[in-house]
């Protein structure tokens, strides 16, 4: 039971909603998307998602300490797989031998990219490991 | 627990969530507010730095309450712990079985020369969207100088929020290309009471060429007259705006006894069962109490689930949890701390920003049907629990 009422602000900006023209064209539309979902099994699965805890599974699923640090970084990865990607789809022309090894061993980036490379590998021999 | 009286005070974000969490075990729940809306103060930012309209982020209070709940819209004056007894301004008597604070924090302008007489010419955004406008009223007319933010007490609600409107302020500026500077004068030695987390904040502020800070600034006094900032050391800083973050006092009530509170008026609680010293029937939730965490929606949200449980007979207690958004246009850390634990390590992402915006947007239907979102919320603040995500952080 409320005591004391404030005005009802909701049922006059509804009222106000309905008199605008673009109104039926606009619950038209509604209705017909609807009906679309209806027919599409999308709204069955949104009820799902709204009452029945899939959210909840979903959410248990997705929010794991890793998946939230991945998908913090995920702009990051897609610019490193990008980048890498184009290297690797690119037909590449030079050779390198041991000679250009060594010549590019010299080459500080490269000289950090060994060290990924290595970490990389230690890491990958932990998880056979497990 | 049929016929259980429940009073609950405050309309805020932890009031509207135990008295709809109470109601629905089918306890005779009242809740006393004087103030008929209820809004999302974290939008007072966007109202302050993005020129956004107050009316998006504002709802009836009865639009939140499960319609079983007794509105009152009057102040609550008195409280006596010891009868189960309060008193309304317009001397409406109630009686109890349980009562829970959760009336906020008082802003306070007085206790510092100047400050009042800033907050009604420049505004801020920590006391009501209507004082938010005014900010934006500055700001969007600024077209060169130097905007302060200056902080005087660290005992504030969301503690970064002083460093988001700096970063708002900036991002507004640099898009609008007008020369205005930003500056915070912060009191503590780092630009963030947490040093680890302080760096993260200050590589930010650094990546940005219209912010300016000064760290263990202690503000002493405002001369509107001269406009500038005065510190302890006699130091003077010039503006041409300036929003203070005012002082945090506890509520206006007048509890019986008067020990239940603390020196600033904060309500003494346990800080894990939340009940208020030496009474089992008694809480105090939120920005009104003393609990020794960050005042922030988190606090009254968790609290209001604590206070649910315990009165349903269940051993639940908090941890001290906060997860206070610090924001810039495009990116977010959040803040997550313990009793047990110092924030985590963070990077600004988009992510977090994304998922700040999902949270304002779940924002009042979480208010109204908190039952619904509790295993959602859950879900989260579990797999971000400080001792989770450790040293590797976020």
């Amino acid at each position: 039971m409320v005591e004391e009422k404030s005005d009802s602000k909701s049922t006059e900006k509804i009222l106000a909603l309905l008199e605008r023209p673009e109104m039926e064209e606009a619950v038209a539309n509604l209705a017909e998307l609807l009906i679309a979902m209806n027919e599409s099994g999308l709204l069955d699965l949104l009820k799902v998602l709204a009452d029945r805890g899939v959210l909840e599974s979903l959410m248990k699923y997705l929010m794991t300490p890793d998946f939230l640090r991945m998908a913090d970084k995920l702009d990051k990865y897609v610019h490193v797989l990008e980048e890498s990607g184009e290297i690797l789809i690119t037909e590449e022309k030079a050779r390198t031998g041991i000679g250009g090894l060594l010549k590019a061993m010299r080459d500080p980036d490269v000289q950090v990219g060994l060290t990924k490379l290595i970490k990389l590998l230690k890491f990958l021999g932990t998880v056979k490991e497990q | 627990m049929n016929g259980e009286k429940v009073l609950v005070v405050g309309g805020g974000a932890g009031g509207l969530l135990v008295s709809n969490l109470l109601v629905g075990d089918g306890r005779e729940v009242t809740l006393v507010t004087n103030n008929p809306e209820h809004y999302f103060q974290p939008a007072n930012l966007f109202i302050a730095f993005k020129g956004e309209s107050p009316e998006s982020y504002k709802r009836s209070v009865e639009s939140l309450l499960d319609p079983k709940v007794r509105l009152i819209l009057d102040k609550l004056s008195k409280l006596d712990l010891g009868n189960r007894t309060a008193l309304t301004e317009r001397g409406k008597r109630l009686e109890y079985d349980y009562v829970i604070v959760a009336a906020g924090a008082r802003m306070d302008y007085n206790s510092l020369p100047g400050m009042k007489e800033n907050f009604e010419m420049f505004g801020d955004y920590y006391s009501s969207p209507e004082a938010a406008v005014k900010v934006w009223n500055t700001v969007s007319r600024m077209k060169n100088g130097k905007l302060i933010i200056g902080v005087p007490d660290l005992i504030i609600k969301c503690p970064p929020a002083p460093h988001k409107g700096v970063f708002l302020a900036a991002e507004f500026f640099k898009k609008e290309k007008r020369d205005v500077t930003v500056e915070l004068l912060y009191p503590s030695p780092h630009i963030y009471t947490e040093a680890e987390l302080a760096k993260t904040i200050e590589s930010k502020m650094k990546s940005f060429s219209n912010i300016e800070y000064r760290t263990s600034f202690l503000i002493d006094s405002v001369d509107k007259d001269r406009k500038v900032v005065i510190g302890m050391n006699g130091e003077e800083i010039k503006y041409d705006a300036l929003v203070l973050i005012p002082f945090h006092k506890g509520p206006e009530i007048d509890v019986n006894p008067a020990e239940a509170r603390d020196d600033d008026g904060f309500i003494k609680v346990d800080k894990r069962k939340l009940n208020i010293t030496s009474y089992d029937d008694a809480f105090a939730i939120g920005d009104c109490n003393n609990a020794p965490t960050s005042k922030t929606g988190v606090a009254a949200h968790l609290g209001a689930f604590v206070v649910w449980k315990r009165i349903n007979g269940r051993n639940a207690e908090y941890s001290g949890r906060t997860n206070c958004p610090l924001i810039t246009d495009d990116e977010a850390i959040f803040v997550i701390s313990d009793y047990d634990h110092k924030p985590v390590g963070q990077r600004f992402s988009r992510l977090k920003r994304l998922m700040e915006d999902l949270f304002v947007a779940m924002y009042f239907p979480s208010l109204r049907y908190p039952r619904k979102f509790e295993p959602i919320f859950d879900v989260y603040f579990n797999a971000t629990e400080p001792n989770i995500l450790g040293e590797k952080g976020w």
